[in-house]
């Protein structure tokens, strides 16, 4: 996992700038040579990026395992839903705003409640929570159409797909710069040293209680515009943007991916994105494949695709030096 | 009223029944099984495929009890000892086993929902205190309140409790003391499992059992020890009979909002007690 | 690091008539007591004591049941642990408490940071010089890219107290240094606490007889929750009290 120091060398430090060069060519060029079937894939897997991306910051660097992650991608989801599904604006910024507004007030509220506690009571809390906003979503139907959810959502300015991939892409770019840039600042460290020992930090002097509830609310902001995005691209939000077992997907691209690495969670959501739709396609047993991998991956793959890239790379590193 | 109270408490008796495996297991072990609706699930599928094989109630139970207190034994074997004072990862564990549960369920018995037969002997109803009340649900009352008694008097009056708690924190002392720690966790988590089973049978009778009810009775078995506090055996009785009565009345008499009458006290409760009515204190 | 030496020293603690009691159990009974600047002062006593009650509630683990403690002539009874360690009150614990899968150097980054929220970017540069010269001088600067739960258990002890001594505090409390300790990493750790007395007030409480009486300036001994003796390290020697308190054998150091 990535800690405090920084261990790229100049050379390490190049060759990781090509090769994100490179990807982003691939992706800035993709709706060229692309099916739409798999740049369709693609855009859920850029979506899905920036919701485990952020997820990530809570599970993976600040040590919160969250079950409420789910309600920053439902608010973003039903904020949609409201105000494009009913007409009252298809303002695109203006649906972002609300949506981060709102967003920062309930997982403000929600983060209060749940910070209370720690460990695994935080856990389920936050679970009821999430469950919470999931029952208001069945039940009040006159507002969030129950069941059924909203339908009917049109793209914003109502582009078509490329279009709306390239919305996307740039919503990746932008939430992948940000979340680095927060995991690279003394706030970052601060949730590592805080995920290692909390104790000790506030031993130590920091205010822990108020680093977690940022990164709560910073991480829920992320969600909701996944959320949000989500919604757009297949113009519907449902019940299903808050259920607890949806959750567990982003979970699982956490998990898979690599927990506390900044790309882990990118591979992951790829990984399991395709996977589904594949596995799916070919079988029935995929919810069964899924989850043997998830209890594969947490007994004996803690570290993720991406941390055991991170492993490669610092041997890879140590000797070449030794040369 | 005797009614709505009779179901009050009828409904306090299940939401006991679905969340007393898991309040154990917290408290003494403080392990979450997040399958442990998913137990539920299979135990009321089992139990009916049983009594429709065998037409027998007794051997559903007891078949149903016995295959989530088997899961739950290979949980503990091939998982959860190697995970021992590893909170989160316990939890993602048992999250990811949701999946394999589900996916089984849909398998074998292909989505459909399917109810335990009622008991032939307690078919019917019984006229009590002027109203006429459903057999089987006034027995689901006294079980309850009988189980009830029995884990108190485990938990309290016993040895084992103690030895359990102990454990927890600090398993090589209690070895040294002589006690094999490892074994007994697994029998409590078994135990804890069959327990699960018990619910599951007995909850299907009026509930059914099909897919997307592990999810459901893993939330409210989740709300009555959040409410009643996590790891309390009181507490969880107090939760049961907190949102049981909240919501059967609720439903009589505020049907429009008797679903938020739960959450409510939910986040009433996290708000003045974050670790549960009853829950240790910080 | 180096602190100018007031010619008058101040008075750093200062206990008044401090009580803590568990039920009916006086841990704590009635101290009254005056930890001086620049000093190393320790607490020593039999077990039961109460240096350990006492520690807690200088730090502010603990809250007193009666008396007053004073830091610098403030009044800190009732301040919560954070406002003590932030007017510089710092503590070590006897159970290590570290980073273990962080390095040495990152955990004394943690330690040596300001604190504050900040969004600044930061990466702890592999020849970081000022957390390097800091290491070389305790002994750790060949391991400070060591994961903390590789080093060996003296060298985690000796962590925990630079850990202490990095939140530049004006007084830092010590739990039982030297617990556990064999003889060579002993020697060590007096080395390290001998390294860093001149740089803040030490209040140091421990077993080993033979390191508290080699680098204290002053002793308290306490017995049964009460001050039984207190002075310097050759007055405590031959003080019968203290003596009598220990079954004498285990001073014939």
């Amino acid at each position: 996992m990535e800690t405090l120091t920084e261990t790229n060398d100049k050379v390490t430090y190049t060759i990781e700038l090509l090769i994100c060069l490179i990807m982003f060519s691939v992706f800035v060029t993709l709706p060229l040579y692309s099916t739409k079937y798999i740049m369709g894939l693609i855009t859920i897997s850029l979506i899905s990026s920036i919701c485990a991306m952020s997820y990530n910051l809570l599970l993976g660097y600040a040590g919160l395992l969250s079950f409420g992650h789910i309600v920053g991608w439902g608010v973003g989801a039903y904020t949609v839903g409201i105000l494009a599904g009913k007409g009252i604006t298809v303002n695109f910024f203006l649906i972002i705003g609300v949506t981060i507004f709102v967003t920062i007030i309930i997982s403000a509220v929600f983060a209060f409640l749940a910070l209370r506690t720690q460990g695994i009571y935080f856990a389920l809390i936050t679970l009821a929570l999430a469950e919470l906003c999931h029952a208001v979503t069945l039940k009040w139907s006159r507002f969030t159409g129950g069941e059924n959810g909203l339908t009917g959502i049109d793209r914003p300015w109502l582009v078509g797909d490329k279009a709306f991939y390239y919305l996307v892409l740039i919503s990746f770019i932008i939430s992948f710069l940000l979340i680095r840039s927060i995991i690279s600042s003394w706030f970052g460290k601060t949730l590592v040293g805080i995920r290692e020992n909390d104790f000790r930090m506030g031993m130590l002097g920091y205010n822990t209680w108020i680093f977690k509830y940022l990164a709560y609310i910073i991480s829920a902001i992320f969600a909701s515009i996944a959320g949000l995005l989500s919604c757009f691209y297949i113009g519907i939000a449902s019940p299903a943007d808050f259920n607890f077992v949806t959750s567990g997907s982003f979970l699982l691209m956490v998990l898979i991916g690599g927990r506390a690495t900044l790309i882990g969670p990118i591979i992951g959501s790829f990984f399991v994105v395709f996977a589904t739709h594949y596995l799916s396609a070919y079988t029935n047993e995929w919810m069964l494949i899924l989850g043997v991998i998830f209890v594969l991956v947490v007994m004996f793959a803690r570290k993720g695709i991406g941390g055991y890239l991170l492993v490669w790379k610092n041997k890879i590193q140590q000797e070449l030096h030794k040369q | 009223m005797i009614l709505q109270f009779l179901n009050g408490l009828s409904y306090s008796v299940i939401l006991f029944l679905l969340s007393s495996g898991l309040c154990l297991m917290f408290g003494l072990m403080k392990i979450v099984n997040l399958a442990h609706g998913s137990l539920y699930m299979l135990a009321g599928y089992v139990g009916f495929s049983v009594a429709r094989a065998t037409d027998s109630f007794a051997l559903a139970l007891l078949v149903g009890m016995a295959c989530t207190a088997l899961i739950s034994f290979g949980m503990d074997r091939c998982l959860l000892r190697f995970l021992y004072k590893q909170d989160i990862e316990q939890l993602l564990v048992t999250f990811g086993l949701i999946y394999i549960f589900e996916n089984l369920a849909r398998n074998i018995w292909k989505g459909h929902t399917y109810f335990v037969p009622v008991p032939k002997l307690l078919i019917g109803s019984v006229d009590l205190f002027g109203t006429t009340y459903s057999t089987y649900r006034l027995a689901l009352i006294l079980i309850g309140f009988s189980l009830a008694a029995v884990l108190w008097l485990l938990e309290e009056k016993t040895k084992i409790g103690a030895i359990i708690r102990a454990g927890v924190d600090d398993a090589e002392m209690v070895e040294g003391m002589g006690k094999n720690v490892k074994l007994i966790f697994t029998l409590v988590f078994v135990f804890a499992g069959a327990l699960a089973g018990l619910g599951g049978v007995l909850g299907s009778i009026l509930t059914g059992s099909f897919l997307g009810v592990d999810g459901m009775v893993l939330i409210l078995s989740l709300i009555v020890i959040v409410i009643g506090g996590m790891g309390s055996l009181k507490g969880a009785m107090v939760g049961s009979l907190l949102i049981g009565f909240a919501d059967v009345f609720g439903k009589a008499y505020f049907p429009d909002v008797a679903y938020f009458i739960v959450y409510g006290i939910m986040v009433t409760v996290l708000v003045i007690k974050p670790t549960g009515l009853m829950g240790e204190s910080e | 690091m180096e602190k100018q030496n007031t010619t008058r020293t101040s008075q750093a603690i200062v206990l008044k008539h401090v009580s803590r009691s568990f039920g009916s159990l006086h841990a704590v009974d009635n101290v009254s007591l005056v930890i001086e600047e620049g000093l190393v002062h320790s607490v020593i006593g039999p077990n039961g004591a109460g240096k350990t009650t006492l520690f807690n509630l200088i730090s502010g683990n603990l809250k007193c049941s009666a008396g007053q403690i004073f830091f610098f002539g403030t009044d800190i009874t009732k301040m919560s642990l954070h406002l003590r360690l932030r007017l510089g009150l710092g503590r070590t614990f006897q159970i290590t408490s570290l980073f273990k899968k962080l390095t040495v150097a990152e955990n004394l980054m943690l330690a040596m940071a300001p604190k504050k929220l900040g969004f600044k970017s930061f990466k702890l540069a592999k020849n970081d010089l000022t957390a390097l010269s800091l290491l070389d001088k305790f002994g750790l600067a060949e391991q400070w890219m060591t994961e903390v739960e590789n080093l060996s258990h003296g060298e985690q002890r000796r962590m925990e107290v630079i850990l202490g001594w990095a939140l530049n505090s004006k007084v830092l409390l010590l739990d039982e240094p030297f617990a556990g300790l064999s003889s060579g990493e002993t020697f060590q750790m007096m080395d390290l606490i001998h390294k860093i007395k001149n740089t803040v007030t030490i209040v140091l409480v421990e077993h080993d007889f033979d390191a508290v009486f080699k680098l204290s300036d002053k002793i308290t001994v306490m017995q049964s929750g009460r001050i039984l003796s207190e002075g310097t390290p050759e007055e405590i020697k031959i003080d019968s009290k203290v003596q009598e308190a220990y079954l004498g054998s285990i001073l014939d150091a």
